[in-house]
C-alpha cells in the first residue's frame, strides 16, 4: 500500500471496528447471556432450580466429589514429581541432564486426549505394559488402570509441565551469591535450599499449584479416556447434562466451574501482583548445581530422576514404535517384532481416517487466522489508543481466559441451536463453523498476551523515527510493526494449531458429524477394539507430538519460553 | 531558522517545561545541555512534534508547524539508541523515507548511494543494523535523515552509548557533517565538555526552565545564574568566612573556578591562611581540596615540580583575585 492511499484507512478502520463488536457480540457475550439466562431463568422466571436439582443429584455430588478429590491428590504429587525435576535439572548435580531434561520436557508434547490415548494404550486393559504386569502377576484385572488412580496417574506425569516451564525459570533467577553468602554464614547445602532458594520460589510453587488447580478442576480428555465407564468429573457431567436435554442443569454446572476457574485466576493474579523476590544484585550470579555429598542419596536422587523419565518417555515411546507395527501386533505384542509404514499409508490415503486429520487441520487454521486477525487488531487498537472504549474491547475478548471451555460451549449450544438475528438468523449448531468458532473464541485470550507483550516489546523510537521520516500511521503499522512482531505472531499461530489439534474440551461438546475433529477421533479410537483403529490412533499421536516439538522448539528458539 | 515563541509542555499538572524561548539560526549547531530530568528532551520532542506543546507556538524556516503532525515538519531526528529498523538492511533503513515520499527507484537508489558514500558507511549497504557497531548505526541515522534533504536535524543524546573513543570520533564526524551538509543540528546533551566542544551556541536548562543561552566562552565566562556557573564548569561557591575575609559582599553569592584559585607559599605575605586536604594528581593538572577558614576550596594548577610537593596536611596560602570572582544576587 502506498503512503497516499490512507485515505481510505479510516474507513477501513471503523468496518473493522464493527466486525471485531459484532464478533465480541455474538461469540462471547451472546453465549454468556445465555448460559446465565438458561441457568437462572430457563423458564423466563428467575430462579435458582437447577442448583437444587444439581444438589439432589446423587451423580452430580459423585462427579463433584471425584473431581475435588483428584484435584487436591493431583496438586501433591504434581508438585513432589514437579518440584523434583526441577531440583534435578537445576540444582543438584545429576548425571544424563540432557536425557532428563528431554524426558521432563515430554509433558510439554504428549497433551490433552493425545496424551489420554496413548496412557490408555499403554496402561490400558490390552496394553503393553498391562500384559507385561500380568505376565509377572496373572491375578492383575484387566482394567487394573481405571477411576481415580489412573487419573491422578495420568495428572501427576502430565501437569509437570507448568514446573518444567515456570519453576525452572524462577530458580535460574535466584542469585547463587545469596547461597554462597548463607554457607559462609555456616549452613549446609540443604540449609541453604530451605532458608535461601526455596523462600524465593515460593510464589512461583504458589501460581504452578493453582494452575494445576485450574486444570484438573477442569480435567475432561483424561477422565473420559481413562476413568472408565462409571467414573465421572464436573466437565464430563457437564457434556452428559447437556446430551440429556437438561441445559439448564448443564449450564449452572458450567458457572460453578467458572467461579472455582475465576477463583484460581484471581488467586494467580495476586500472586502475581504481590511478585516475586527481586535481588537487589547489579550482578547476580547464575545457579551452581550442587553435588549430592551423601553416597546413598546420590544413588536414591539418582534412581528416582531416571524411575520418573522411563514412566513418562514409556508411553511415547510405545507409541511410536506401535504406530510403526502391523496393526495385528498392537493387542499382542510387548513390543514390536516387525516395523511397516502401512499405518502411516492408511491415514494419508484413507479418506474415512484421513478426514479428521484434515477437519481439525482446516478447523485449526481458519480458528488460527481468525484468531490472529483480532488479536492483532484489538491489541494494535488498545496500545495505540489506550481509553474506555478500546480497554472494555480488550477486556471483552480476554473474558474468555477466565471462563473454562465448557462454559464458552454451553454458551454457543445455547445461543445457536436455533435461528439467531445475530447470525443472519442461522443455525450454527451442527454446522462447520460452530468448532472452529469455539477454538477461535478460547484461543484469543492467549494470541492477545503474546502479541501485547510483543507490542509493549518495541521500541516506541521506531515508530518516530518512521514518523518523522513522513511515514503515515498505517503505512508505520504494516512497515514497521507488523514486519517486527510477525515472528511472535507466526510462533503463536503454530502454538494455537498445536494446541486445536489435540483439543478436546470445546471438541467433545461441539463437533457433529460435518467437522468431526482428531480428539474426537482419537477418543472413539481409544474406546474402539479394533485394532485397525488403535494403529490409525497411534499414528495421530505420533503426528500430533511431531509438530509440537516442532513447535516447541522453534518456541524455544526464539524466546517463547518453550522448553529450555 | 527555528523559533520558540513562549512555548511550554505539560505532562497532567507537572510543567515540564515552562514558557520558553528560543531561536536557532539556520545552519546553526545549537546544543540544550542541562542535567537528566531538566526538559531538554522535552524540548526536542516538542520541536520534532511528538510532544503536544500546551502553549506557545514553534516556526521552523518562518512556517509554524505547532499543530502539524511529526511526519509532516520535515523535521529529522537521531535518537538515543538510533531507532534504525532491525528488520531492514542499512541501504532500506537510509531509504525509508524516500519510499514514503514516493521517489522513483532510480531517485531512491542514486540518493542512497549518495548519502551512504558521504556518511562513509557504502560498505555496509547490505548489512542489517545488528551486524553495525555503534558508531556505524549512529552513521546510519544521520544518513537515513539526511537523504530526505532535511535541513533540521535533531539529535536526542546520541553519543551517550558510545565508548570514549568511538564518542570522540563522532563528535568530530557530525560536526563534519553538519559543517559540509549545512544543515541545521538542534543537538540534547547532559555532557558539557560535549555540549562546549561542539556547539556554536547552547541553551542551558534547569528545571523545565531555560537558564541562559550564548556561546561556549559566554556561558563559561559570563555565567548568567549560580546554576550555569556551577554546571558549566567547575566551580567553587566561597563560604561566608572566606568571603568576609575578602571584603565580598555578603549578602551575595560568590563563585570561583577552582583554575583561578593561586597558591602560595604558608610565608607569603599575600593570601589567606589555608590548609591542604587532599591531592588527585590528574596527569597535566593538580587538583588540590583545601580547607580554608574552616571551609572547602578547590583549586587546580598546572601540575610541575613545586605542586607536586603539595601533600595533607600542609600549610599554604591562596589568593583569590577580585576580577575573577563571579558574583550573583543572593537570592538567585
Amino acid at each position: 500500500m502506498t503512503p497516499s492511499g490512507m485515505s481510505r484507512i479510516p474507513l477501513v478502520r471503523s468496518v473493522l471496528l464493527v466486525v471485531v463488536i459484532w464478533c465480541a457480540a455474538s461469540f462471547i457475550y451472546a453465549p454468556i447471556f445465555s448460559v446465565l439466562r438458561f441457568a437462572f431463568a430457563p423458564e423466563g422466571d428467575i430462579g435458582l432450580g437447577a442448583i437444587g436439582e444439581l444438589a439432589g443429584s446423587r451423580r452430580v455430588r459423585t462427579a463433584i466429589v471425584n473431581t475435588l478429590v483428584v484435584t487436591g491428590l493431583s496438586i501433591i504429587t504434581v508438585n513432589v514429581i514437579g518440584i523434583f525435576q526441577v531440583a534435578v535439572l537445576e540444582y543438584l548435580r545429576v548425571g544424563g541432564r540432557g536425557f532428563l531434561r528431554f524426558a521432563f520436557l515430554t509433558p510439554l508434547i504428549f497433551v490433552s486426549v493425545a496424551a489420554a490415548t496413548g496412557y490408555g494404550f499403554v496402561y490400558g486393559q490390552t496394553g503393553a505394559l498391562t500384559r507385561l504386569l500380568q505376565s509377572v502377576w496373572p491375578a492383575l484385572p484387566n482394567d487394573w488402570f481405571t477411576g481415580t488412580l489412573a487419573v491422578v496417574f495420568a495428572h501427576t506425569f502430565l501437569l509437570t509441565s507448568f514446573h518444567f516451564l515456570f519453576l525452572r525459570a524462577a530458580i535460574r533467577r535466584v542469585d547463587y551469591s545469596t547461597v554462597e553468602a548463607a554457607r559462609g554464614l555456616g549452613a549446609s547445602n540443604m540449609e541453604a535450599f530451605a532458608r535461601v532458594v526455596l523462600p524465593v520460589l515460593l510464589p512461583t510453587i504458589f501460581a504452578t499449584t493453582l494452575l494445576v488447580t485450574y486444570k484438573s478442576l477442569g480435567s475432561f480428555a483424561i477422565p473420559s479416556v481413562l476413568g472408565g465407564r462409571r467414573f465421572d468429573m464436573v466437565t464430563e457431567l457437564i457434556l452428559t447434562l447437556n446430551s440429556l436435554r437438561r441445559p439448564d442443569m448443564a449450564a449452572m454446572l458450567s458457572i460453578g466451574l467458572g467461579l472455582a476457574v475465576i477463583l484460581c485466576i484471581a488467586a494467580m493474579q495476586y500472586v502475581e501482583r504481590r511478585g516475586s523476590y527481586v535481588g537487589g544484585s547489579k550482578t547476580p550470579v547464575p545457579v551452581e548445581r550442587i553435588r549430592i555429598s551423601s553416597p546413598f542419596v546420590n544413588l536414591a536422587v539418582h534412581a528416582a530422576a531416571y524411575a520418573i523419565a522411563v514412566i513418562q518417555l514409556i508411553p511415547i515411546a510405545l507409541v511410536v514404535l506401535f504406530s510403526f507395527a502391523p496393526a495385528r501386533s498392537i493387542a499382542t505384542e510387548v513390543l514390536p517384532s516387525s516395523f511397516t509404514l502401512q499405518n502411516y499409508v492408511t491415514v494419508f490415503s484413507q479418506s474415512t481416517a484421513f478426514v479428521p486429520l484434515k477437519n481439525s487441520l482446516v478447523m485449526g487454521a481458519s480458528a488460527t487466522m481468525a484468531g490472529l486477525m483480532i488479536s492483532l487488531f484489538v491489541v494494535n487498537l488498545a496500545h495505540r489508543h489506550a481509553n474506555v472504549g478500546t480497554t472494555s474491547l480488550d477486556l471483552s475478548f480476554m473474558a474468555p481466559w477466565i471462563l473454562p471451555a465448557p462454559f464458552i460451549a454451553i454458551g454457543l449450544i445455547l445461543t445457536y441451536d436455533e435461528p439467531n438475528l445475530l447470525v443472519a438468523n442461522r443455525v450454527l449448531l451442527g454446522g462447520f463453523w460452530i468448532l472452529p468458532i469455539g477454538y477461535a473464541v478460547v484461543s484469543i485470550p492467549i494470541m492477545m498476551r503474546f502479541l501485547r507483550a510483543a507490542f509493549f516489546s518495541l521500541d516506541p523510537a521506531l515508530n518516530e523515527a518512521a514518523q518523522s521520516l513522513g511515514a503515515p500511521a498505517f503505512y508505520r503499522f504494516l512497515r514497521v510493526t507488523v514486519p517486527l512482531v510477525l515472528p511472535v505472531m507466526i510462533l503463536i499461530a503454530g502454538m494455537t494449531l498445536n494446541v486445536i489439534l489435540s483439543e478436546y474440551s470445546m471438541s467433545a461438546f461441539l463437533f457433529n458429524v460435518n467437522n468431526k475433529p482428531l480428539s474426537i477421533a482419537l477418543f472413539e479410537g481409544a474406546r474402539s477394539a479394533n485394532p485397525e483403529q488403535a494403529a490409525i490412533n497411534l499414528v495421530y499421536i505420533s503426528l500430533i507430538m511431531a509438530f509440537s516439538l516442532g513447535i516447541i522448539t522453534l518456541a524455544d528458539r526464539y524466546g517463547l519460553g518453550g522448553g529450555k | 531558522m527555528i523559533e520558540l515563541d513562549e512555548v511550554s509542555v505539560r505532562y497532567g499538572s507537572h510543567e515540564a517545561v515552562t514558557p520558553t524561548n528560543l531561536r536557532i539560526e539556520t545552519g546553526e549547531f545549537f546544543t540544550l545541555l542541562g542535567p537528566s530530568g531538566c526538559g531538554k528532551t522535552t524540548i526536542l520532542r516538542a520541536i520534532a512534534g511528538f510532544v503536544p506543546v500546551a502553549s506557545g507556538r514553534i516556526t521552523i524556516e518562518g512556517r509554524d508547524v505547532t499543530g502539524i503532525p511529526a511526519e509532516r515538519r520535515g523535521v529529522g531526528m537521531v535518537f538515543q539508541n538510533y531507532a534504525l529498523f532491525p528488520h531492514m538492511t542499512v541501504a532500506e533503513n537510509v531509504a525509508f523515507g524516500l519510499k514514503v515520499a514516493r521517489k522513483s527507484g532510480k531517485e531512491i537508489s542514486r540518493a542512497v548511494d549518495a548519502v551512504l558514500e558521504a556518511t562513509g558507511i557504502e560498505r555496509h549497504a547490505r548489512k542489517k543494523p545488528a551486524e553495525l557497531s555503534g558508531g556505524q548505526q549512529q552513521r546510519v541515522a544521520v544518513a537515513r535523515s539526511l537523504v530526505m534533504g532535511t535541513r533540521v536535524l535533531l539529535f536526542d543524546e546520541p553519543l551517550s552509548n558510545l565508548d570514549a573513543k568511538v564518542r570522540e570520533d563522532m563528535r568530530h564526524e557530525i560536526k563534519r557533517l553538519q559543517r559540509d551538509v549545512g544543515f541545521t543540528a538542534v543537538f540534547v546533551t547532559h555532557d558539557q565538555e560535549e555540549a562546549l566542544s561542539m556547539s556554536d551556541r547552547l541553551l542551558v536548562i534547569n528545571e523545565g526552565r531555560a537558564e541562559q543561552s550564548g556561546t561556549a566562552r559566554e556561558l563559561y565566562q559570563s555565567p548568567a545564574t549560580p546554576f550555569v556557573c556551577q554546571f558549566v564548569g567547575a566551580a567553587n561557591e566561597i563560604g561566608p568566612k572566606v568571603a568576609r575575609a575578602l571584603g565580598l559582599d555578603a549578602a551575595r553569592r560568590h563563585f570561583v573556578r577552582p583554575e583561578h584559585v593561586a597558591l602560595a607559599q604558608a610565608g607569603d605575605p599575600q593570601g589567606v591562611e589555608a590548609t591542604v586536604a587532599d591531592v588527585d594528581y590528574l596527569g597535566s593538572m593538580t587538583r588540590a581540596f583545601l580547607d580554608v577558614l574552616g571551609e572547602p576550596l578547590q583549586c587546580q594548577v598546572p601540575s610541575g615540580p613545586s605542586v607536586d610537593r603539595l601533600k595533607a596536611g600542609m600549610s599554604v596560602k591562596v589568593n583569590l583575585s577580585r576580577e575573577r570572582i563571579l558574583s550573583f544576587d543572593g537570592s538567585s
